[in-house]
């Protein structure tokens, strides 16, 4: 088992390097892209920016701490979008591609999550982190173990966005053989992930954490970073996550058997 | 002359029914349009709800939703120039060797291809929901302002266009232009008045963009139609995207008569 880990972890690894020096062929296209991805924090800093400048802001939040949910959100798209990214999978399975991926021996989810993502989305990934540094260094009193627990909940919220994303793109191949829809869906949920699911009412709190799950990775950490939710809660949250991420994959590999060749 | 409309006339014809076939395809897409607007609605009222006021600087809770869900219709045009998707299939797959071999021009061609789908977003998904704001947002709306708002929408589309065809002609030299579009569409919702109304800016900062293209894909149009822009700066506004509209269309011009050489198509 650990054999079978290890080789595609190695996969994964040699297929990153691959595709970057594919990106960084073309230089100054893969900076502006890069860039490009960077302007989606800069749209989140202005947003909240402007309504902390003419309002009070959202009830029970600063403005450093708003900062701190749209870094992890813009964070967690980033790293989303690294690895899995719809509107590239699907034509890869309805163009027959796909085929090649099977008749190798490593897990196919691994083989998706390793070709289909878009490397220039380390761009949201580089100015999540510096804006969340720059609320942090703004918060006083931040709890050293909330703090790391909160990153961890994130790296689990994230991987459980992450299989979702693969789910719910590879459903789309089956129901529909697109998968544009499911690419902007996620760019949406990712929007409102900048912000606490407590303005979307109970509805959207619920639809946001198991529906499309972006607050897991996003909200739940920041809460937990300022220490907003208890022990018991936190312990609940990371569950769900794990048990989501667990559901997600069962579900992908499940999707993955009504996969029909189109030649390649 | 009516013969050489007629071809043109043709293809807007052929295209208008290609579009009409995927008629689940824009539903949905009006839908995502609309649902990424609507966030801000949810994060406005949030906002006023914790201030306990009713007006942030001059503009009322209402207002603030209107012009919200405003900007989420006028987005179904201003959003995403389709031109520069065609453009990109036409220069990367070498379909554009077809195109220039017709007694038409392409640049022509690449509009009335564009231009149905437009129609169809203005038509079932802009224009329903303005009227829905105005009739339950109880706005006043004279006759003299929905001229001026078609007016600066007009501005607003000719410029997007303008914008999309010269970044659609970067396709020539580059791998792709999702990056170039991205961004671009990226500063608009920013500067142009997407995420918040230019109205909540400084002073100076409000001023500067209202000279600029930006604010015509939202601010203007959903700021002139809800009364938050005055009757007075909406016409000088009219007259800055006129003039704007113009260096645009000599900019294309100059870009499109360099790219054009050194198109190389393959095939198609």
């Amino acid at each position: 088992m650990l054999d079978g880990a290890r080789r595609n972890i190695d996969v994964f690894l040699s297929s990153q390097r691959y595709t970057w020096l594919s990106f960084l062929i073309y230089r100054v296209q893969a900076l502006t892209w890069i860039i490009v991805w960077m302007f989606g924090t800069a749209a989140s800093l202005v947003s909240i920016s402007v309504i902390y400048g003419v309002s009070g802001g959202i009830a029970g939040w600063s403005y450093y701490q708003m900062l701190a949910i749209a870094a992890l959100a813009n964070m967690l798209i980033g790293i989303v979008s690294y690895t899995i990214t719809p509107w590239n999978l699907v034509p890869i399975m309805r163009l027959g591609t796909f085929d090649q991926y099977l008749t190798k021996p490593y897990n196919p989810i691994v083989l998706i999550l390793s070709r289909s993502g878009s490397k220039a989305s380390i761009g949201g990934v580089i100015s999540g982190s510096i804006m969340l540094v720059y609320a942090l260094a703004n918060i006083s009193g931040i709890n050293p173990i909330a703090l790391a627990s909160s990153l961890a909940l994130f790296v689990l919220g994230t991987a459980t966005l992450v299989m979702f994303a693969v789910m719910i793109s590879l459903l789309s191949y089956v129901l529909f053989r697109s998968g544009n829809y499911i690419q902007w869906l996620m760019n949406i949920a990712s929007d409102t992930a900048n912000y606490p699911l407590q303005i979307y009412g109970l509805a959207g709190t619920v639809l946001l954490t198991v529906g499309l799950p972006v607050g897991l990775a996003a909200f739940y950490p920041a809460e937990l970073m300022f220490v907003k939710i208890d022990y018991t809660f936190t312990v609940g949250i990371a569950l769900l996550s794990a048990l989501m991420l667990f559901g997600f994959y069962k579900l992908s590999m499940y999707l993955l058997r009504f996969y029909t060749s189109g030649g390649g | 002359m009516g013969n050489g409309i007629q071809p043109y006339a043709a293809a807007f014809k052929v295209q208008f029914k290609n579009q009409l076939a995927y008629r689940t395809d824009i539903i949905l897409d009006m839908i995502l349009t609309m649902l990424s607007s609507l966030i801000f609605v949810f994060v406005w009222v949030a906002a006023y709800s914790f201030s306990g006021t009713t007006s942030l600087d001059g503009l009322s809770l209402t207002l603030m939703i209107a012009y919200f869900v405003m900007v989420g219709a006028i987005r179904q045009i201003t959003g995403w120039p389709q031109i520069i998707n065609n453009m990109e299939d036409d220069i990367k797959q070498g379909g554009i060797a077809r195109f220039m071999i017709r007694p038409m021009s392409y640049t022509m061609q690449l509009f009335l291809e564009a231009l149905p789908v437009n129609i169809l977003f203005f038509v079932f998904g802009s224009i329903p929901v303005i009227v829905l704001v105005i009739v339950f947002g109880h706005f006043v709306v004279s006759y003299q302002l929905i001229a001026i708002f078609v007016v600066e929408m007009l501005i607003a589309y000719f410029m997007i266009n303008l914008i999309g065809f010269m970044i659609g002609s970067m396709a020539v030299y580059l791998s792709s232009v999702w990056g170039i579009a991205n961004g671009v569409a990226e500063v608009f919702s920013i500067a142009g008045g997407a995420i918040v109304p230019l109205a909540f800016l400084s002073q100076g900062v409000a001023n500067t963009l209202m000279l600029t293209p930006f604010p015509f894909m939202y601010y203007i149009p959903a700021g002139t139609l809800l009364g938050i822009i005055p009757m007075s700066t909406a016409l000088q506004s009219v007259a800055v995207g006129i003039a704007w509209v113009a260096v645009l269309a000599v900019l294309a011009h100059f870009v499109w008569g360099r790219v054009k050489r050194d198109i190389n198509a393959v095939g198609g």
